[in-house]
């Protein structure tokens, strides 16, 4: 596999239409496509900003779930105001994808799932296709108060050229996730986060660990901010000259692009030369796991 | 060498080591030093934390040893510190000076000969490893828990060796309560390349010690690469999630904050990551200690409390952690863990899995 361009998002969130949010990706999608991208990981809580609008908010978009659920809990009936404002954005997304021949990712996508409502992670292929969807799992508890459903299973998506492991929100919390999405042979860990360029520290804070832990590359989008950190191309430690582990990061408050090349024969030498994943004590978990998780909560 | 000779020779050198170490002139200097004013009793709420960022010494005499194990306690008790954390090795390699010869064969760059030298095979490390493990656990424990109970505190006092019936070799970490008890033995249950090939043996248990001070765990060095032994201690109640390192690198942040510096943002709990630094036994180890908590419980956000003041030197810290912020950190994260979720794919995705994305990759 040679190297592979991908780039990551820093979008400005806002309460505005379903217009105005895929005309926004619009203009990320021609800049990642005109370097030769193949894959653009988009910011979080897209789908949700129409719907801010719809319910007439002012505030709240950089942190969008707890506004929605505190006027999502004074509507009268709390299930209409997304109507279908999810399935007409990923139709737009699936046009642009298909437009600029690059694969999209976007997070915060609200759809029907089974059980009610879920956020969904999606990723569309150059062609425009659905390449694979991954429900939010671990849903916070503004989330919780909107009536979401989690989801109850994780995988990677293919993309052909690689395996694409989503972490959509606060599934980035937990790294049981990214270890399941990696042990089914995920090699790009992406999150669509909503996160502002609040410093190194809070990036290597989030998608980073799981990228060090697991030994992958990971894309992580974000917002707008004052800093340098609010999207970044993520890789081990080793491939980088400074030992960041940051192979191209963006921020400020203007929407952009951070654009990288993964180079898959140097990180198969990294694997190589330190490969933790043979370190592992399974044995040990085995020993615990799952049983140690219920055993905590009585 | 017949294995019976050889057995003679390594006994013979171990009894021999027994009696150069003199373990009582070691307890006699433990005992004879004034102890430092009371640390504030535990409350519960806040716990200091005095960290030793050690320098890598070879010691030909345990008493040099427990002086110098000595000095850095008594500051840091001075200084109020409850509890008192080294880092790994400091109970191993700094007492194989006590070997004869040891120290001549290392400046001349050969180590494995003084295994060698007590038994010919394939692993010569480790049978110098097995040789000295009597030695060095008993001055280990006669300095530590001689300083836990004269100063009063706790001592997390990095690591030493432990060996079986069968002869299986492992790093132990060992902490002390102020009366001197062994509280917590936790064995190092991923192994750095280096020590895989020299043969010795992972643990096989995360245990942590419920202390009036805090809950404490203290998985060993490359444990914390993994977040699985963390999420083991965490979930049996570890706030105080301890690190003892020893880094044969210099100090690099991304390298460094791989280990529990990443490992509290996922199981909130304050992380202490004390470093070996300085060269030993022609191995120069480096790194920064510091203390750490989820980001949003540190000043700038950045999820570091306190740190070394620099890194690859030695220095010594203390630090106050407030266990009451923490709490309901913790709280929120254990509420909404997905077990249901998690059975369905762990621990059988571990079972024979070489990551896939190596293989995937060559598509």
């Amino acid at each position: 596999m040679d190297a592979s361009r991908v780039a990551v998002a820093l979008m400005r969130p806002s309460w505005c239409t379903t217009a105005d949010v895929l005309e926004q990706v619009g203009l990320l999608a021609h800049r990642a496509a005109d370097v030769g991208a193949r894959l653009l990981v988009l910011s979080g809580g897209l789908g949700w900003w129409p719907v801010g609008y719809t319910l007439g908010l002012s505030e709240g978009a950089a942190d969008p779930y707890p506004a929605l659920a505190r006027a999502a809990s004074d509507a009268a009936s709390p299930g209409e105001p997304w109507g279908d404002v999810g399935s007409r954005l990923l139709s737009g997304l699936v046009e642009i994808a298909a437009q600029r021949r690059l694969g999209l990712v976007a997070g915060g996508i609200p759809l029907p799932a089974e059980g009610g409502l879920g956020d969904a992670c999606v990723v569309l292929s150059p062609q425009g296709a659905l390449a694979g969807l991954q429900w939010q799992t671990h849903l916070s508890v503004a989330q919780s108060r909107l009536g979401l459903v989690a989801g109850d299973a994780i995988a990677p998506v293919d993309l052909g050229w690689c395996q694409v492991g989503c972490l959509p929100q606060d599934d980035l919390l937990f790294p049981e996730v990214a270890r399941i999405l990696c042990l089914q042979g995920a090699q790009v860990l992406v999150h669509p986060g909503t996160a502002t360029a609040d410093g190194r520290g809070a990036l290597m804070g989030r998608l980073w660990r799981d990228v060090q832990g697991n030994q992958v590359y990971g894309l992580e989008a974000g917002y707008v901010g004052e800093g340098n950190d609010g999207a970044a191309v993520l890789g081990p430690c080793e491939l980088t000259a400074d030992g960041s582990g940051v192979l191209a990061c963006v921020g400020g408050p203007e929407p952009a692009i951070a654009v990288a090349d993964l180079p898959w024969e140097r990180w198969r030498q990294v694997v190589a030369d330190y490969p933790i994943h043979a370190y592992r004590n399974s044995a040990l978990y085995q020993r615990y796991f799952p049983a140690l998780y219920e055993d905590s909560r009585r | 060498m017949s294995g019976d000779a050889r057995r003679w020779l390594v006994d013979a050198v171990g009894r021999a080591l027994a009696v150069r170490a003199r373990v009582r002139q070691v307890r006699r200097f433990v005992a004879d030093q004034p102890p430092a004013p009371s640390p504030a009793p535990p409350d519960g709420s806040r716990v200091r934390v005095g960290v030793v960022q050690l320098e890598a010494q070879l010691h030909d005499s345990a008493l040099s040893y427990a002086e110098q194990m000595h000095a850095a306690v008594t500051t840091l008790a001075r200084d109020g510190a409850q509890l008192v954390v080294f880092p790994e090795d400091t109970g191993s390699y700094p007492l194989f000076g006590l070997l004869p010869g040891l120290a001549r064969l290392v400046g001349r760059g050969k180590p494995d000969e003084a295994g060698a030298a007590v038994e010919s095979g394939e692993a010569p490390v480790l049978a110098l490893m097995r040789v000295m493990t009597p030695t060095v656990r008993r001055v280990y424990q006669a300095v530590f828990a001689g300083l836990a109970k004269r100063m009063g505190i706790h001592i997390l006092a990095g690591s030493t060796l432990a060996m079986d019936r069968e002869g299986r070799v492992y790093k132990e970490a060992h902490l002390y309560d102020p009366s001197g008890q062994l509280i917590l033995a936790q064995r190092k249950t991923h192994l750095f390349p280096t020590e895989v090939a020299w043969g010795m043996t992972p643990g096989d248990e995360i245990a942590v010690a419920h202390t009036p001070l805090a809950c404490i765990a203290a998985p060993v060095c490359m444990d914390h690469t993994f977040w699985e032994p963390v999420r083991i201690a965490w979930l049996q109640g570890a706030e105080i999630i301890i690190d003892p390192a020893a880094d044969p690198n210099r100090f690099s942040w991304g390298l460094q904050a791989r280990g529990v510096w990443s490992r509290v943002q996922e199981c909130p709990a304050y992380g202490v990551h004390a470093m070996m630094v300085g060269t030993l036994l022609g191995v120069t180890f480096g790194g920064r200690s510091g203390v750490y908590a989820p980001l949003v419980l540190t000043p700038r956000g950045d999820g570091v409390v306190a740190e070394a003041s620099v890194a690859d030197v030695p220095d010594l810290f203390c630090v106050d952690l407030d266990l009451d912020a923490l709490r309901p950190l913790r709280q929120e994260r254990l509420a909404r863990l997905r077990p249901d979720l998690y059975g369905r794919y762990l621990p059988s995705l571990y079972d024979g899995a070489s990551p896939r994305a190596l293989q995937e990759s060559e598509r």
